[in-house]
């Protein structure tokens, strides 16, 4: 929610880029470079933002092929293998070659604390492959497959280590990736579509509408968010399928999301609407149509994109923060939400700690687009200096 | 020396006398102790004592009784009677299996007095640990259990007339906590203002009070007969009340005794509306006055809400103000009517505070700190080895018990409203294949950390095996051989057979089972679709018959008391609106499921706790066995109940709640 | 510009009564109500709640009534007798929860808001001076670690490694001695000895957000005239950045109190649960989730008011203080 608050306040702000004064040659370019080209440039000067947009487009496709990515299926169990640890991989062989590979585990009841004691047995090492076969499974939902980028034959390889029912973590986050990583893009696209739309209406026509509507969002971004998402998720019906759930929890999410942008479109237009050119258009006699599409709408889309990079995260965070009281993306469909359930108690925290291994993917994430949006913002409106 | 033995041992003869009169039919007349030496104080006959006014002379002949050093103190000072006025002539004694079985608290003894007993609780108000420790009820038999069953708030009782006629005698000088003592007329209060109230209580007396415990049973009366006896007669035998005066669903005295003297300040019959507006007002009510009676009086479950401090009751403690709302206290009861063998006044511990804390991880945190002295409610299996690590440090010690309700069962709903569906679930075939395809091994160790065992009891050694080929046999052998391309079974209509299996996460192991039965069934191909639904939802669809499927626990075992009638609601909810309904609603059962109905009856009828009763019981787990009513997971799970290392006469084995209902008998060491 | 303010005054009302609708409906959206969350939680317990005794219940806690009187009740009693009402689930007056908890929220999100701007405002300088330097990432990196860590997560895993490590008992506020105690010295040290861990998280919570908006401000005031022209001047950059730009770059942290603070207490329930602060927060959350519209919808109402009343603030301050903005022209 910070993030978007704050948008409203620092997109106001345009800043200076340094430009190397001394070659001339690079002057003129700058001159003569097109908005988009200006955008970019001063983007790659902010080096977290790019390396944060290269890692988020990485983990989008990770979600994207989190099939072929994992060497299981997210609802694979193994018998035998409950609440295990990661496996360790091996490099170096015992004869001295290199090579990745693992040991089978064992496992043993410790009989003081009832603790299940995984060892690994180095009596056998299986080696690491890459593109073994493995489960079927459809892949990007076009044709069946059995390739998986790689893993172990005769022993499971758990690289996060196994969740309570024995399911592979490793999987599972990549399988829980794809919702979390997607609520964020679908949510903020409603959010989107809703505040350019409102915002846009408020800040081109004012008067009447822009009172009513600016009185829509004083009104419901001073209810407090979570416990209007709690009852909203709390009131619907839990026998949706979960495709249906999902999206339902999503717009419950943007119910308060695109006012921020609405809010940032309103501002913007009100400021455009006065600038000179739009004032020639309306005398020219131009549509509303026409004047908000070429002449206004061109003018804040850098804008927007900044907002957006600041409401995905928001998003993802919140949908953990409702999984947390049991009211996000139920089981069993998986979403990082989901996984960090089982997280929160004090056996995860104390002897499984690698069931937070989900908690750090939310967490690189928010920081990443929060890096990516900085980055945004200061490339934005390379004009207005 | 030997008088007060003497002594003891009759009260204790007149217990297994009267205990033993309740379970021959018709009773004989429990023989009446009348102890030689009556204590002093003649319980005045006038509801209203006077608490305050304490004999000046506390140096009366030495007491056969002792009690707490504090309330020795008091005495001392003139605020408080004597122990022997405080008593009842006839108190209850407490001895090695009394209140917990010998087997299960071998090594009982009796307690020091002293002590505070620091436990926890995370939801407002709520501190269910001890609610079920304050719980006093009609009557009291060993744990949770029908054995051993004897009078408790009252002194002795009498079954008659074919178990139709039931005379209850509360203990002569039995005091509620300010003094008062209890007579008939807090009876008459609950039964005439109270019951006979159509806005305290529109439907009238609860079902505890009809024949077969249930909605449709006949009304029993109740006759006053003296200040100390009345009587409660129903046409019917109904022997199963007895049950339902000790401990189904966790009854208190509250259900036939309510302390008219202070309640009556705020019922319409004696009070003017226009004396309890004011504080009505604070209510935001006008003249609902029955809203604020309900606010003004407390049932046994809410004795751990601070609106019920210093309300008059017969509990081992009274809540207490603590000044801090997240705090919650409780002080002994100067006027409990329990002793031990010694002849010592109980309860042992002088009071107990309970800190709230948000969240149950954070309260497991300050059961690791060493802050708690007794844990049950809240603890988990999933966390025993993290106690058993800390056992040393914190100081307490974990004790794996029974837990009182069952591990959860799969309900497949056979009146669901789908032709295709009831007709492959009817088969018996069809359930006993499911529960062949469930493997309970992995359950047991991956859901239950290895603290249940194969359901011998209701499901059999036969169908609780893990047996995929032998459960596809009898799916084959059924006809539903045919399956469709993603290797599902269709119907013989040709629909495949997609079971949608909803369920409320009423407890941990729900949505796991509820995953892991949806997966084991896809191996034998049957299609089963998993959702949460909220918890109350899942109570209202259950009940229209709207759920097909669902996994949710039941107390079938331990408690005996609906694994065979609610079995049949499990198995087909219409089923059982029809015998409700008498045959106006729902569908009429098939004779199978009826034949639960007629193994209840029965048992509601004979004196629950006898051998005619144990008799039915087991008929009634065999109809399970045979009937595979719904398809239980496990049985016997355990329950870890962490407690001080200080503490004395905890139960070792047997229901982990029992050690709650007998919490007047623990003691610091 | 007295006629904007009381044409604001006015627009009020009708917002602070939908408010109370919405806040009020909302508690009852979901399935359910009250008593079948209390009957849900014996249940849990053991104890067994009939059909006839569910419906006793109903009436008792006057559940049975229609929707719109159980709202006009509540309404007129918050605006005739100044009596938010009396919650269902604590069975106490709605006054006294809130006259509980609420000073000790206040404290809570008073010094978490401070402690927030006291990491956020040096970083933010110090990113704004130094930027897309070393310092600037990994300043900046470290408050996003606030922001993108989910509180409650953060909160459990610090409560339990204070634990371990330090057998520190992280919950509450106090000290269990000092729980009834009267306020002392003693007390007051035991609760600084508390706070500093939900400080912290409740901070950096909002750390990020400030950062950026310290920064941004401070760039953009760094590239004025003024700044220009002083250092022209020969005046030391020290002198400089501190003479005017960064307080113009702080102004606007002041004027989002009135609504950060309303929003601080909903953000952070869940850190508030996991360290048991009894604070409004988890009142909130347990009210929502049993349904006790009373208790929840006072909540509702009184943050949503807060932060209504703090935007109208904010906004007649900005008036104040820079004509410029033309609020007539949003009342054409």
């Amino acid at each position: 929610m910070s993030a978007q608050e704050s948008v409203a306040v620092s997109s106001e702000t345009a800043q200076q880029t340094p430009i190397a004064q001394k070659k001339r040659s690079a002057e003129e370019r700058y001159y003569y470079a097109s908005q988009r080209e200006l955008i970019w440039w001063r983007f790659t000067r902010h080096k977290a933002a790019v390396f944060g947009a290269v890692v988020l487009i990485v983990l989008y496709l990770c979600a994207l092929f989190a099939d072929f990515l994992s060497p299981y299926s997210m609802d694979t169990r193994f018998e035998g293998y409950q609440a295990a640890p990661p496996t360790p991989i091996h490099w170096i062989r015992p004869d001295g070659g290199f090579q990745p590979y693992i040991y089978g585990l064992q496992r043993k009841l410790d009989q003081k604390t009832f603790k299940w004691i995984y060892t690994e047995d180095t009596s056998k090492l299986y080696p690491l492959r890459f593109f073994v076969r493995g489960e079927e499974y459809k892949f990007l939902g076009l044709f069946k497959t059995n390739i998986h980028l790689f893993g172990v034959e005769g022993a499971p390889i758990f690289v996060f280590g196994t969740d309570r029912l024995s399911r592979d973590l490793f999987s599972r986050i990549w399988a829980g990736a794809r919702i979390s990583l997607s609520i964020g893009l679908v949510g903020v696209f409603i959010s989107f579509t809703l505040g350019v739309i409102l915002g846009g209406i408020s800040g081109y026509f004012g008067g009447v509408v822009d009172d009513a509507i600016q009185r829509v969002i004083d009104f419901l971004l001073a209810i407090p968010g979570l416990p209007l998402w709690m009852t909203l998720s709390a009131a619907l019906p839990r026998d949706w399928p979960t495709l249906k759930m999902y999206f339902a929890i999503t717009i419950i999410l943007s119910v308060l999301g695109w006012t921020g942008l609405a809010r940032v479109v309103r501002g913007k237009i009100l400021q455009l609407r006065e600038e000179d050119y739009t004032l020639a258009a309306i005398g020219a006699g131009a549509s509303d149509w026409r004047i908000i599409t070429r002449h206004l709408l061109p003018g804040f889309t850098s804008h927007l994109i900044v907002s957006i990079t600041f409401s995905i995260p928001a998003m993802i965070l919140n949908e953990t923060a409702l999984s947390f009281i049991g009211l996000g993306i139920q089981p069993p469909a998986v979403s990082w939400g989901t996984l960090l359930q089982d997280a929160q108690n004090l056996t995860a925290v104390a002897q499984q700690p690698w069931l937070l291994i989900p908690a750090l993917f939310v967490i690189a994430t928010v920081i990443l687009f929060n890096f990516v949006g900085d980055g945004l913002r200061d490339a934005a409106d390379p004009y207005q200096r | 020396m030997f008088k007060r033995y003497w002594w003891s041992i009759l009260i204790v003869v007149a217990m297994v006398l009267s205990a033993c009169g309740g379970q021959a039919t018709p009773a004989p007349a429990p023989a009446k102790a009348e102890p030689t030496k009556a204590p002093v104080a003649e319980p005045t006959k006038a509801p209203v004592a006077e608490p305050t006014k304490a004999p000046a002379a506390p140096a009366a002949p030495p007491s056969k009784y002792s009690e707490a050093p504090i309330l020795a103190e008091l005495v001392k000072a003139g605020k408080l009677p004597p122990v022997d006025q405080r008593l009842p002539e006839v108190p209850f004694v407490v001895d090695k299996g009394v209140l917990i079985s010998e087997k299960d608290l071998p090594d009982w003894e009796p307690g020091k007095y002293g002590g505070t007993l620091r436990v926890g609780h995370s939801v407002a108000n709520w501190a269910p640990d001890i609610f079920v420790m304050m719980d006093e009820a009609v009557f009291q038999g060993q744990g949770i259990s029908m054995d051993g069953i004897r009078p408790n708030v009252i002194e002795s009782y009498k079954v008659e007339n074919d178990n139709k006629d039931f005379t209850f005698k509360i203990r002569k000088g039995l005091r509620w906590s300010d003094g008062t003592p209890v007579t008939t007329e807090d009876v008459r209060f609950t039964f005439e203002d109270m019951y006979g109230n159509d806005k305290l209580y529109p439907n009238g007396v609860p079902n505890e009070f009809r024949v077969g415990f249930s909605v449709k049973g006949e009304k029993g009366t109740t006759t006053i007969i003296d200040d100390y006896t009345f009587k409660i007669s129903f046409p019917k035998p109904y022997g199963g009340f007895i049950r339902n005066l000790w401990i189904e669903g966790w009854k208190g005295y509250t259900l036939a005794i309510n302390p008219a003297h202070y309640l009556k300040k705020f019922h319409i019959k004696y009070t003017k509306l226009e004396e309890m507006q004011p504080e009505m007002a604070k209510m935001n009510l006008k003249d609902e006055w029955w809203q604020y009676f309900a606010q003004k009086r407390c049932q046994n479950w809410d004795m751990t809400n601070p609106r019920c401090v210093d309300f008059p009751g017969l509990y081992p403690w009274i809540p207490k103000a603590s000044g801090n709302p997240s705090v919650l206290m409780w002080e002994r009861n100067p006027y409990y009517f329990k002793v031990d063998s010694k002849g010592q006044q109980l309860p042992y511990i002088d009071k107990i505070v309970s800190q709230q804390v948000e969240n149950v991880e954070m309260l497991n945190l300050k059961l690791l700190a060493g802050d708690i002295d007794f844990m049950r409610e809240s603890t988990g299996l999933v966390k025993i080895p993290l106690y058993k690590e800390n056992e040393q440090k914190a100081g307490f010690r974990v004790v794996l018990t029974d837990m009182h309700v069952d591990s959860s069962g799969l309900r497949l709903n056979q009146t669901f409203d789908d032709a295709d569906w009831r007709k492959v679930v009817r088969d018996i075939r069809f359930r006993r294949a499911v529960s062949l395809a469930i493997n309970r091994k992995e359950l047991i160790e991956n859901v239950y950390y290895g603290y249940a065992s194969l359901p011998l009891e209701l499901v059999g050694e036969e169908y609780s095996k893990f047996d995929v080929a032998a459960a596809n046999k009898l799916l084959d052998e059924m006809g539903l051989t045919q399956k469709n391309a993603d290797g599902i079974r269709l119907y013989p209509s040709g629909k495949p057979i997609e079971i949608l299996l909803e369920h409320g996460a009423h407890a941990p192991d729900i949505a796991p089972v509820a995953d892991l039965t949806a997966q084991y069934l896809k191996v034998i191909g049957l299609k089963v679709t998993v959702k949460q639904i909220d918890p109350s939802l899942w109570g209202t669809k259950w009940a229209a018959n709207q759920i097909q499927a669902t996994v949710m626990w039941s107390h079938d075992r331990g408690w005996d008391n609906d694994a065979v009638s609610g079995s049949v609601y499990r198995a087909g909810v219409l089923w059982s609106d029809w015998v409700n309904t008498e045959g106006k609603q729902g569908e009429e059962p098939p004779d199978w499921a009826k034949k639960a109905y007629e193994i209840d009856a029965r048992r509601w009828q004979v004196v629950s706790g006898s051998d005619e009763y144990k008799k039915i019981v087991a008929e009634g787990t065999a109809w399970c066995r045979a009937n595979l009513p719904y398809i239980n997971f496990v049985e016997n799970v355990k329950y870890p109940m962490v407690v001080s290392q200080k503490m004395g006469n905890v139960p070792q084995s047997g229901f982990a709640i029992a050690a709650n209902f007998s919490g007047e008998q623990l003691f610091f060491k | 510009m007295l006629l904007y303010i009381i044409r604001r005054l006015l627009m009020l009302i009708p917002i602070l009564i939908l408010m109370s609708m919405v806040a009020f409906f909302l508690i009852e959206l979901p399935p359910g109500d009250y008593v079948s969350f209390r009957i849900q939680q014996l249940k849990m317990s053991g104890v067994e709640v009939s059909e006839d005794e569910a419906q006793r219940l109903m009436i008792q806690f006057g559940l049975d009534k229609p929707l719109p009187l159980r709202y006009w009740q509540w309404v007129s009693g918050i605006v005739l007798r100044g009596n938010w009402g009396w919650s269902l689930q604590w069975n106490k007056s709605v006054n006294e929860i809130l006259s509980e908890r609420i000073p000790m929220t206040m404290v809570i999100s008073f010094s978490a808001l401070i402690f927030s701007w006291m990491i956020a405002v040096p970083i933010g300088i110090y990113s704004a001076t130094h930027k897309y330097s070393i310092g600037d990432y990994l300043f900046t990196f470290l408050g996003f670690i606030g922001v993108a860590t989910p509180g409650f997560l953060l909160a459990l895993i610090m409560a339990w490694l204070l634990f371990t490590q330090l057998g520190f008992s992280a919950l509450g506020l106090f000290s269990k001695e000092y729980l009834d105690a009267p306020w002392s010295w003693a007390k007051f040290v035991d609760l600084l000895k508390h706070l500093w861990l939900p400080l912290i998280l409740v901070g950096l919570s909002n750390t990020a957000g400030t950062i950026r908006v310290v920064r941004n401000n401070l760039l953009d005031e760094l590239n004025k005239q003024y700044v220009i022209t002083a250092r022209a001047k020969g005046l030391s950059e020290w002198k400089l950045l501190f003479k005017y730009p960064v307080r113009m770059a702080i102004n606007p942290l002041l004027s989002t109190v009135s609504w950060v603070l309303p929003g601080l207490v909903s953000s952070t329930v869940l850190i508030d649960i996991v360290l048991s602060l009894q604070t409004v927060g988890p009142v909130l959350l347990r009210a929502t989730l049993a349904q006790d519209m009373y208790l929840a919808g006072s909540i509702v109402l009184i943050l949503s008011a807060l932060t209504v009343i703090g935007a109208l603030i904010g906004d007649i301050l900005l008036v104040l203080v820079d004509p410029r903005i033309r609020f007539g022209r949003l009342a054409k």
